[in-house]
C-alpha cells in the first residue's frame, strides 16, 4: 500500500494503514528524533510522541500536502518543542541501535566519529540542524525540503550553505571535516581498510 | 551534485540508526491508552452536559410563572370540587 492508497483510506475514515505508514517510516523518524535528543531513550519518547500527534492531527488533514510531507512537519514541531521543554542541555546518552558490521574497533571508530558529528550537529542554530537533518539525512530534493519547511527553494539552499558553513566552523577544531572529506582522510580510511 | 559533495561523505561516514525492537508494540500500547483516555474522557463530557441540562431544566420549571400558578390551581379546583 503507498501513500495514495493511504490517502484514499483517510478519506474513508479507515486508520489501519497507520501501522504501515509507522512501518515505512518508523526508522527515519526514530533517527530524526535521535540527532535532536542525543539519547535513545529520550528518542524512542519522541519518536512515538511524533506518530502520536501524526494520529491526533490526521482529521485536520486536507490533503493540500503529501501525507510524508505534514508527517515531517509534525515531526520538526514535536522535536523542537521537546528540547524546548527539556529543562536540562542536551548531552550524549545511551547510543541506539546501529546497524553496523564488523570488528569491534570499527565499531568503536565509528562511534566517536558518529559522536563528534551529533556533538556539532547539536551545536546549531535549529533552522540550519532542521535543514540539514531532511537534505542529508532523510534524503530529500531540494523541492521537498522547501515543501517541508514552507519556504522557498532558494531559501532552503541559503540556509543549506549556512548549515555547512556553520559545521565546518566547528567541527575545524577538531581537525575531522578534512579528515573525513579531503585527501588526507581517504588515504587514511583506505589504510584502515 | 550530492555525489560531489564532502557533507555526503561525512554524513555517510555515520552509522545507520535503527528504531530498536518492539517499538511498534509500545506505540500501540500508547495509542491505545490514549484513545480509552479520549472514549473515557467523552463519556464525563457527556454525561456532565446531561446533568447541566437537566438542571437547568428544573429551574425553568421551578421559576416560570405557569409553575407559581399551580397551588392557585389547586386552590381554585379545590372550591369547585365538591
Amino acid at each position: 500500500m503507498r501513500e495514495s492508497d493511504w490517502l484514499e483510506a483517510l478519506s474513508e475514515g479507515n486508520f489501519d494503514w497507520f501501522d504501515e505508514l509507522v512501518e515505512a517510516y518508523k526508522h527515519r523518524i526514530y533517527a530524526l528524533a535521535y540527532r535532536k535528543t542525543l539519547d535513545a531513550s529520550e528518542a524512542e519518547d519522541l519518536a512515538q510522541e511524533i506518530f502520536l500527534q501524526f494520529y491526533r492531527k490526521l482529521p485536520l488533514f486536507r490533503g493540500e500536502a503529501a501525507l510524508s510531507t505534514w508527517l515531517y512537519r509534525v515531526a520538526l514541531n514535536c522535536a523542537a518543542s521537546y528540547v524546548r521543554k527539556r529543562r536540562t542541555p542536551l548531552l550524549p546518552g545511551a547510543p541506539p541501535e546501529t546497524a553496523s558490521e564488523g570488528e569491534p574497533s570499527d565499531g568503536l571508530l565509528e562511534r566517536e566519529r558518529s559522536e563528534t558529528v551529533m556533538s556539532a550537529l547539536s551545536r546549531l542554530k535549529n533552522k540550519e540542524r532542521e535543514v540539514l537533518e531532511l537534505f542529508y539525512f532523510q534524503r530529500h530534493s531540494t523541492a521537498k525540503v522547501a515543501e517541508i519547511l514552507g519556504i522557498s527553494p532558494r531559501g532552503v539552499e541559503t540556509r543549506l550553505r549556512r548549515a555547512r558553513e556553520s559545521m565546518k566552523r566547528i567541527l575545524a577544531g577538531t581537525g575531522y571535516f578534512e579528515e573525513v572529506t579531503g585527501d588526507a582522510r581517504n588515504r587514511s580510511i583506505r589504510a584502515l581498510v | 551534485m550530492r555525489e560531489t559533495d564532502p557533507f555526503e561523505r561525512l554524513f555517510e561516514a555515520l552509522p545507520a540508526i535503527n528504531a530498536p525492537s518492539g517499538f511498534e508494540s509500545r506505540l500501540h500500547a500508547r495509542l491505545s491508552e490514549e484513545l480509552a483516555a479520549a472514549v473515557q474522557k467523552n463519556v464525563f463530557r457527556v454525561s456532565g452536559i446531561v446533568c447541566i441540562a437537566s438542571a437547568l431544566t428544573m429551574f425553568i420549571v421551578l421559576h416560570s410563572p405557569l409553575t407559581s400558578l399551580i397551588p392557585q390551581a389547586l386552590e381554585a379546583l379545590k372550591g369547585v370540587l365538591p
